[in-house]
């Protein structure tokens, strides 16, 4: 009886400390990150990204996004969704965070593909399709070509551009930033330049809400 | 298993596994640090002497010293590999792990510049294997 006394007790002080030090490590994150997050206002919206609602809006949603990634896809709806939610107070600006094997060519062709037809369809019509072109974790640029070739893109054109000098230096400059940001998960949200900290649907709608009332007053 | 003698040596063997296995949950599951190939291994051999040491303080069954050692030698010898990569004196292209996302060669993890996870959990496996070994030897007159 004693022995398991022993062990018990062992068992929950080692698991106390566990989820206290938990607790210490995520609270001691969550400073870190509100601290820098709002510094980086150059880093998070470039000109070149795509931008969705109108310029004036004082709330600016940035998503460092995958185009193979699943949570990116399942997001998607959610965030767009903040511009209907609040018309003419937020705007969301896409930016790129090509983390899985071939998702930069993946961002190629979309960024070449953006020249000659609206963004926005094209972007969702890579998350409703993901199922086929990026099967386990692996962008199959081929798949993407056919998609787009469906949406009518001229993929001859969608070629040359794909690895003109313009999209280079999208693809760097987003990756640099990235970086810079340290954006190592996907989608990394940003709301007026104050990261999520807590990855969640509720925590991110909370984020929006609360910077909208900031900049508008309450409503 | 003996009292007080042998309980011990295993009480304290299973707590530097209890220790090392929220450890390493601690560092990918809160931290973020992804597990490499080697260190699942380590991992695979690590967990379950939790569960089987602590049953057999529980029962007082001196048989679960037998059941952990293989384990424990097992992830003694992965921890060992992967001490040798991180000193450089594997070289690359021999590591079993070069094609995922995250290389065994890269030192994510690094306190007072030479305590590394590998070396911690070498040091486990060495403690508990150490602690286990002696238990073992220990005279079987009572069960």
């Amino acid at each position: 009886m004693k022995n398991k006394s022993i062990l018990l007790a062992s068992v929950l002080l080692a698991l106390l400390a566990f989820f206290g030090a938990a607790r210490f490590y995520q609270s001691q994150q969550a400073e870190n990150m509100a601290a820098q997050g709002s510094v980086n206002s150059e880093q998070l919206v470039r000109a070149h990204a795509p931008v969705l609602g109108p310029a004036d809006a004082k709330v600016t949603i940035v998503e460092f996004t995958d185009p193979a990634c699943e949570t990116c896809a399942a997001f998607s709806p959610l965030v767009k969704g903040m511009v209907e939610q609040y018309p003419g107070q937020v705007k969301v600006v896409i930016r790129y965070a090509a983390l899985h094997h071939g998702a930069d060519q993946i961002v190629r062709m979309l960024e070449a593909a953006r020249l000659q037809k609206p963004y926005w369809p094209l972007l969702e019509t890579l998350y409703q399709n993901q199922a086929y072109w990026a099967q386990n974790h692996q962008a199959d640029a081929n798949k993407v070509a056919a998609i787009f070739m469906h949406e009518g893109v001229d993929m001859t054109r969608l070629a040359q551009d794909m690895n003109s000098p313009a999209i280079n230096a999208i693809v760097q400059q987003d990756e640099a930033d990235r970086q810079a940001l340290k954006v190592d998960m996907t989608p990394g949200l940003f709301v007026n330049g104050k990261p999520l900290t807590e990855f969640g649907v509720g925590q991110f709608k909370a984020l929006v809400a609360g910077e909208v009332a900031r900049s508008y007053g309450q409503q | 298993m003996q009292y007080p003698r042998q309980w011990n040596l295993v009480f304290i063997a299973w707590l530097i596994a209890l220790v090392s296995t929220l450890g390493a949950l601690f560092f990918s599951e809160i931290v973020g640090i992804e597990p490499c190939v080697l260190c699942w291994y380590q991992r695979i051999a690590m967990f379950p002497l939790v569960l089987i040491l602590g049953q057999g303080l529980a029962k007082a069954d001196a048989a679960a010293i037998r059941y952990a050692l293989p384990l424990g030698i097992i992830g003694a010898l992965a921890a060992f590999y992967h001490n040798l990569i991180y000193a450089g004196l594997i070289p690359q292209d021999l590591q079993p792990c070069g094609q995922g996302s995250t290389s065994c060669a890269q030192i994510d993890l690094q306190l007072f510049g030479f305590i590394t996870l590998p070396l911690l959990s070498l040091l486990a496996f060495a403690a508990i294997n150490t602690l286990l070994f002696i238990a073992s030897k220990a005279p079987r007159n009572e069960k």
